[in-house]
């Protein structure tokens, strides 16, 4: 039995593996182990105060905890019954985009670009490809100071709070930003010229494709969620459409669609859905780079990323153009014993909430699901129908194809622990 | 341009915000030169490059020996390089360090030293410094000075 192993992922968030089993020229099982240990946040969230969840589940991720904050934020109101209202929607909308931004520009370009130009990492790439580090860390600096300027800090934000924010971030100050996120702006279309030249491995599948709907936006935030196949529910049926089940290798659970099995949220996903709320000029950039709907090439979701990126960066801009820091910061709250469902496009893909808070607003039960949880399945799927190859390959050259694949979907194991070392074993 | 020493860490995780206390510490005794505090390792490669000659990084290095160790460590070390390398959640200190050399070879700091408190992973949950972590600020604030003075 031939194995093939990746003992520890490299250029992944998290502690993870893989291994991938051959009987003969037959894969017999592949599996990304995750051991990074289990972290119990929905656990410990049991007793704690609704208006402590933005603060609480933005520690469980250094590089989205905006995303953390906005779903549980989405959650706690539609307990509640909170409308922010426009104002607040619009500036969460740019906090979003600050994330986005900051999150796909380090894994674009310093994490996945190393992938396709042939380097072990971007340190030895800065050295021949200056240009694309730098330009990588300027778009991730834009990134960073949106999230600064409007939560307080890069990491960890403080100003969220469950109906909108503490104080509105004054005008000016997020007037300043705007040379940095042109700058960046144009930095990342050039990106998408480059990388529309780059060689992709022949490779593609008919995923079931599943984002946030947010009716005429390209979506961050929504109340439904939709897919490829039909699906398009209400974010409150959620429970009802997927299923989490535990598999012995890991300490992350995996998702499946209730009857239907894998499915893959995230930039790709939002591409295929969502393209034609794309801005035209950046669908004219995805198209000069040989990108258009329905792109079903996991190893091209490195461009869809720096798709997402400029048009983050576009949004951003208009909506700092639009800002005016005017009314309340945030929609105070009545408490009630109620459940509530949120939802909202991490970096990643879809990231659920759900609360059930008693009558003094205390959590007696909680429920995250992160993206990387949603995607092992089809990450799992993605490295059986390329395992084949593999069987001719040395193992540095299969171990290299692997990493590639799994960091096709910029897996964050911290957040789904609750990943890679590849094994190929052959019988 | 003048000496800087950059601690790094975070003030919340325990043994890991030693970096800071140190720079505190310095501020206290009115050292005579830029002290930056500094959670986000990504931003090292623009405090790198940016003129300031000799530059300290004071950083919390996890170790399987005693903690409290106070260990200058010579930043052109690959193996000091974190196993992890780069991931999705930011450089390491090491990692900055030698991108910072990669992309502005003529524009970063001909000095850089890196002065490293060993702590050990237990050691970094909760708020506050461990006692025999927190007994080596002064050593560590000592050995930063010498350095700078020395360059």
């Amino acid at each position: 039995m031939k194995t093939i192993k990746v003992d520890y992922l490299a250029r992944v968030e998290g502690e993870g593996a893989v291994r991938i089993r051959f009987r003969g020229e037959q894969v017999r099982d592949v599996e990304v182990r995750i051991f990074e240990p289990p972290r119990f946040f929905e656990a410990f969230l049991r007793g704690r105060s609704y208006t402590e969840v933005p603060d609480i589940t933005a520690r469980i991720c250094g590089i989205c905890p905006v995303a953390y904050q906005m779903s549980s934020c989405a959650a706690m109101e539609d307990a509640l019954g909170i409308d922010a209202g426009p104002t607040i929607g619009a500036l969460r909308r740019l906090f979003y985009c600050g994330e986005w931004i900051e999150s796909h520009a380090l894994h674009v370009f310093l994490l996945h670009a190393p992938d396709f130009l042939g380097y072990p990492d971007a340190i030895a790439m800065a050295r021949e490809h200056r240009e694309i580090v730098t330009a990588g860390l300027a778009i991730k600096k834009a990134g960073n100071a949106i999230v600064r300027a409007i939560g307080g800090r890069e990491v960890h934000p403080i100003n969220p709070r469950v109906g909108g924010f503490h104080s509105l971030p004054p005008r000016a100050a997020l007037r300043e930003l705007l040379p940095g996120l042109e700058h960046a702006r144009q930095a990342a279309l050039e990106a998408l010229e480059w990388m529309g030249h780059l060689n992709y491995p022949d490779y593609e599948t008919d995923y079931e494709f599943v984002a946030v709907d947010a009716g005429a936006e390209y979506p961050f935030i929504g109340n439904r969620i939709i897919s490829s196949r039909g699906l398009d529910i209400a974010v409150r049926d959620y429970d009802r459409h997927f299923q989490e089940h535990q598999v012995p290798y890991s300490n992350a659970l995996h998702s499946r669609l209730a009857q239907r099995g894998a499915y893959l949220c995230g930039p790709l996903a939002r591409f295929n859905l969502h393209f034609d709320k794309l801005s035209a000029e950046v669908r004219a950039a995805a198209a000069r780079a040989g990108l258009a709907p329905p792109c079903l090439n996991p190893f091209k979701s490195i461009m869809v990323r720096a798709v997402e990126v400029a048009f983050a960066l576009q949004e951003a801009i208009g909506l700092i153009e639009r800002y005016e820091a005017e009314g309340a910061p945030f929609v105070p709250a009545s408490v009630v014993a109620a459940v509530g469902h949120g939802v909202s496009e991490a970096p990643r893909g879809l990231l659920y909430h759900r609360y059930r808070i008693d009558d003094a607003g205390l959590i007696r039960d909680a429920k995250i699901v992160p993206p990387t949880s949603q995607n092992l399945a089809s990450m799992e799927e993605d490295l059986r129908r390329l395992a084949p190859h593999m069987i001719a390959m040395t193992h540095p050259e299969a171990t290299r194809l692997a990493e590639q694949s799994v960091r096709n979907y910029d897996p964050c194991i911290s957040c789904a622990t609750h990943f890679l070392k590849l094994t190929l074993e052959r019988e | 341009m003048a000496a800087r020493i950059i601690g790094v860490g975070q003030q919340w995780a325990g043994d890991d915000g030693v970096g800071i206390a140190v720079i505190r510490k310095l501020r206290e005794a009115a050292a005579r030169c830029e002290l930056i505090e500094l959670n986000e390792p990504a931003r090292l490669i623009d405090l790198l490059t940016d003129g300031a000659d000799p530059v300290v990084l004071v950083d919390a290095l996890l170790d399987d020996g005693p903690s409290g160790r106070v260990l200058l460590i010579d930043s052109h070390r690959r193996d000091a390089r974190s196993k992890h390398l780069l991931s999705t959640h930011g450089l390491g200190v090491m990692d900055a360090i030698e991108l910072a050399r990669a992309l502005h070879p003529a524009r970063v700091a001909p000095r850089i030293f890196l002065v490293a408190i060993t702590v050990q992973e237990a050691a970094r949950r909760g708020v506050g410094l461990s006692p025999v972590v927190d007994a080596a600020v002064p050593r560590a604030a000592a050995q930063a000075l010498m350095l700078v003075a020395r360059g």
